[in-house]
């Protein structure tokens, strides 16, 4: 590898010395007459020069500037004539593309949350009651205070201790709104899960019950947030 | 007409003077050609190549700007047509070469010593042997002997530093010079 890099820097330097793009042609030239190989590769190189300066190009053939000046007059073929087979083609695919996105894209599944994920509301209802949208708003304030946005994906990987902090963040929050709407005399009733028994439990009673849950229990829990979410 | 003078035209031809657009045609019409021609091998080709060449030139008139040589300018032109057509042309030429190379044995055959004789001279072989360069090495080899343009233009032309243009230019001369020395015998040059 390092004979032939040598050789082809020899080869570069000879073609330099030849092409007059030598730094230095008087050393150069001493070099090639020192060296019996670069001597005879000299010579062959200047007579394949003398033999390039014997061949002939034909003749352009008579009227070559007036086709140049009638095709430039004429209209000019534009990139879509030209590329057209291959713009159909591309269209082609992209409406083969579209096609498929729509056929299947209702099907894909949707990765399962984590165990301990709420599902987000489904339907921001504009009819809700206040204290509803009240709730609905407590959520977004704690979810923006935990640093989290609402969308569907960031809500289910809301790992489970940021949940039990929304979770308490939420029922302090529902209880003191409630205490506010009591003082003023407004009857209103917070906002409770049910624990399929007809008891109904708070926010803080339901926060203490999770945080002794193991993965199945948490499942159950997670059912419930979901169906009082939905029936809110 | 000096190369500001081409310049000169080239901004007059932009606005519509097809007369110092057709001044340019004549003037770079030969080594256009030429260059072509030592590229492709044929004539035919060569002249729709260089047609070609110069429709382009002419539509983009207007956006080049004065940075080089003209020369430089229309070789580019030249070089990436040729380069079009040898690409579009690759595959018919690569089957006919192949069909060729098993039908008559021409190409195989120049290297044998009773062919030798059939070869009407060394000159015609040089011609085969710049054909039989592959076209990066080509296009320096035939912009440096038969432009006898200096690296520095000819790096500009073929879009690589210069060191490049010496390096294949170093291996275009020495494939060259072993092809006549295999097919004309050592002491042919």
């Amino acid at each position: 590898m390092i004979a032939q890099n040598d050789e082809m820097k020899k080869l570069e330097r000879l073609g330099m010395l030849l092409d007059g793009e030598s730094a230095d042609p008087e050393g150069d030239l001493r070099w090639v007459e020192s060296d019996a190989d670069m001597a005879r590769r000299y010579r062959d190189y200047l007579r394949i020069r003398d033999l390039v300066n014997t061949l002939e190009t034909p003749d352009t053939s008579a009227g070559f500037t007036g086709r140049v000046l009638a095709r430039v007059a004429g209209p000019e073929d534009t990139v879509i004539p030209r590329y057209r087979y291959a713009l159909a083609a591309g269209a082609l695919i992209m409406l083969g593309c579209l096609f498929l996105y729509l056929r299947f894209a209702g099907n894909s599944e949707i990765p399962s949350a984590p165990h301990m994920a709420a599902e987000p509301p489904a339907v921001v209802n504009e009819d809700f009651p206040d204290a509803d949208m009240a709730f609905m708003s407590s959520i977004a304030e704690s979810a923006e205070f935990l640093d989290m946005s609402l969308s569907l994906a960031s809500l289910e990987e809301i790992p489970g201790e940021e949940l039990f902090s929304l979770v308490a963040e939420i029922a302090s929050d529902e209880e003191a709104l409630s205490g506010a709407l009591e003082e003023e005399g407004t009857a209103t009733q917070a906002l409770y899960l049910e624990d399929g028994t007809g008891e109904a439990l708070s926010f803080a009673e339901l926060f203490d019950f999770v945080e002794t849950l193991d993965a199945m229990e948490a499942d159950v829990v997670n059912q419930a947030l979901r169906a009082a979410l939905e029936a809110a | 007409m000096t190369p500001d003078e081409d310049w000169s035209r080239a901004r007059r031809a932009a606005k519509g003077d097809m007369d110092a657009f057709a001044a340019l045609v004549n003037r770079y019409q030969r080594p256009v050609i030429q260059f072509c021609y030592r590229m492709t091998g044929s004539m035919v080709d060569a002249e729709d190549i260089a047609q070609e060449t110069f429709v382009n030139l002419y539509r983009s008139l207007d956006r080049l700007r004065q940075e080089s040589a003209f020369s430089t300018v229309v070789f580019c032109y030249a070089r990436n047509a040729t380069l079009n057509h040898l690409r579009n042309t690759g595959r018919r030429r690569r089957w006919l070469d192949a069909f060729r190379r098993e039908n008559d044995a021409s190409a195989a055959g120049w290297e044998r010593p009773d062919r030798r004789a059939q070869a009407k001279d060394i000159a015609t072989m040089l011609d085969a042997g710049i054909a039989a360069l592959a076209p990066e090495f080509r296009e320096v080899f035939i912009l440096r002997e038969f432009e006898g343009l200096d690296y520095q233009r000819i790096a500009g032309i073929a879009g690589c530093p210069v060191g490049t243009v010496r390096s294949r230019l170093a291996r275009a001369r020495e494939q060259l010079r072993e092809y006549l020395a295999r097919t004309c015998g050592d002491g042919a040059l």
